[in-house]
């Protein structure tokens, strides 16, 4: 086997007739952060979901640390111990504050003794810039803020790698720098990283690889300089094309 | 003068234009709100007694010397109901939680209980409630069951606590089915079991979502508390009648309707407060 910490291999997914993941095949390395691009319906989502088993594939497997996790009728719970998502909006629970929120998890999954997790929650809340949100309800925070606190309650998880669904679309514009800063410092202390991503000025920035999705079908794999320099396919270019002109961006 | 509010604080201030602007027309909403009101009221009063039947509907129905003889009695039995009410509401809240879950399973091995539920949930809410109440109050006890299983009181808010459980399992239906699919999805990702995530994630929110229907069908609870009499226990409505019997008089029955004005009304009020509250707090 390889030595990927996950493994894409050959990945199917219909919903009824419809084709979402059409042969996907990709590897994502210990420390790496790999960005999916593609147009709204390309299967961004579909992907990130069904690797933390949140929708069964159809064919191909899942390999996470070299053990096929998408074996039929395989425990999805210690599995999602070790990876961590976050999704585009409405990620909190509403009725707990930010530390409830964070807590929950490891008291719950983990055992974990309430005065040990707030001490770690408090930590991570303050590297995040979040310590003084801890006691707020979540309809307090900004969009920015609500998607820090559910990267820190992911965090809180220790999980070994991230899966983060597009979690600045939601957001104003002046919001979404300081949640790529919150992704920049994942990387920067080596989490293994895949997120769905529209901001390609981001993703040419900080990413080592760029996977570019197109109706469900992997087209290209390559590194951000070559993904957004000189791409190989025809509709690569055509969809870079369209989203840097309306981005003012590259 | 009518800025106390803004001194209090403190720090005077002058109402700005439009706080002034809204208060002279919330005063103007005010009074005519008052002066029409009053209108109708002294309309009803001058007209009613001119109907030809009033004196002798007065007589029976309103009948001073009656209601102050009977009252505190009524009074009494009424804390029949309460007790009644008190017995059977938690009883239908927790079987109402446990039939809902049970419709909401999914797991192919748990179908039996899903099949029990939506049996429990049709039959239940397709019987009028006192024709339940006959059945179970009456039929029960006729299997020959030795005191006190045999009493009126235990069958009668058995078969209630059954009625309502199946109405209030629906509710709590809704209100589980009312939680975006996204925190399941939120719960799900952060390794929460499907009973923790139930429990500590869905749950909470769903309950807090009907709290104003629950309110609302704990008033109908209160009410129908009073079906009881029917198959026995003396509770606020039989008394009445027994007054009414001994009186020849239909006054009782008034003052049974004037107890449970009294103790329903604020229920009803504040479901409606809770309500307005949870539609302010969606729409910010
Ligand atoms: N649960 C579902 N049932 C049926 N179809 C679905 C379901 N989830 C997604 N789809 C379909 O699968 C396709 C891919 O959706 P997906 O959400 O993965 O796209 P995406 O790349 O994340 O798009 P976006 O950038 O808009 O988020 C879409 O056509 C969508 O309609
Ligand atoms: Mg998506």
């Amino acid at each position: 086997m390889s030595d990927a910490k996950l493994s894409l291999r050959n990945i199917r997914k219909s919903f009824g007739p419809l084709e979402v993941c059409k042969n996907i095949t990709v590897d994502v390395h210990k420390g790496e952060l790999v960005c999916l691009i593609g147009g709204s319906g390309s299967g961004k989502s579909t992907l990130l979901r069904c690797i933390n088993l949140l929708d069964p594939i159809d064919d191909g497997e899942i390999l996470l640390d070299g053990v096929d996790i998408s074996v039929p009728g395989f425990d999805p719970d210690p599995v999602r111990r070790k990876i961590g998502m976050v999704f585009q909006s409405f990620n909190l629970f509403p009725h707990m504050t930010v530390l409830e929120n964070i807590k929950l998890a490891p008291m719950k999954v983990k055992r974990m003794a309430s005065r040990d997790i707030t001490e770690q929650a408090e930590a991570l809340l303050d590297r995040f810039g979040l310590l003084d949100k801890a006691h707020v309800y979540p309809d307090r925070l900004s969009g920015g803020q609500q998607q820090r606190a559910a990267i820190v309650r992911a965090l809180a998880m220790e999980p070994e790698i991230m899966l983060l669904d597009e979690v600045t679309s939601a957001l104003d514009p002046e919001l979404v720098g300081e949640v790529l800063d919150v992704i920049r410092q994942l990387k920067a202390q080596g989490m293994t990283l895949l997120l769905a991503t529209h901001e390609m000025g981001f993703a040419r920035e900080v990413s080592d690889r760029v996977c570019f999705l197109s109706d469900g079908e992997l087209l290209e794999i390559a590194p951000p300089e070559k993904m957004f320099g000189a791409p190989e396919h025809a509709r690569t270019q055509q969809f870079l094309e369209r989203v840097l002109r309306t981005q003012n961006l590259s | 003068m009518d800025n106390t509010q803004n001194t209090a604080r403190g720090k005077p201030r002058a109402p700005t234009r439009r706080q002034a602007y809204e208060q002279k027309a919330r005063r103007k909403s005010l009074l005519i709100a008052a002066v029409s009101s009053a209108a109708a009221i002294a309309l009803l009063v001058v007209l009613v007694p001119m109907a030809p039947g009033w004196e002798a509907v007065q007589r029976s129905f309103f009948n001073w010397n009656v209601l102050v003889k009977t009252f505190p009695k009524l009074l009494s039995a009424f804390t029949l109901d309460l007790i009644l009410f008190f017995a059977a509401a938690p009883a239908i809240f927790i079987l109402a939680l446990v039939i809902a879950l049970m419709r909401n399973v999914t797991r192919p091995a748990l179908y039996p209980l899903k099949l029990f539920a939506i049996v429990y949930i049709d039959v239940l809410r397709s019987i009028p409630v006192i024709l339940t109440i006959y059945l179970i109050g009456f039929g029960i006890p006729g299997l020959g069951l030795l005191p006190p299983w045999n009493s009126p009181y235990i069958w009668g808010s058995v078969a209630l606590v059954l009625a309502y459980s199946a109405y209030i399992a629906e509710v709590f239906r809704t209100g589980i089915e009312s939680i975006h699919e996204s925190q399941r999805s939120a719960a799900r990702s952060l390794g929460l079991s499907e009973a923790s995530m139930m429990r500590y994630v869905v749950l909470p929110q769903a309950i807090r979502r009907v709290v104003p229907t629950l309110v609302n069908f704990l008033v109908a609870l209160l009410k129908d508390v009073a079906l009881l009499s029917f198959i026995g226990p003396v509770e606020v409505l039989r008394q009445a009648g027994v007054y009414k019997s001994l009186f020849a008089n239909f006054t009782p029955y008034v003052g049974a309707a004037i107890i449970f004005l009294v103790a329903t009304i604020p229920a009803i009020r504040f479901a409606d407060y809770l309500m307005a509250k949870q539609n302010a707090q969606r729409t910010r």
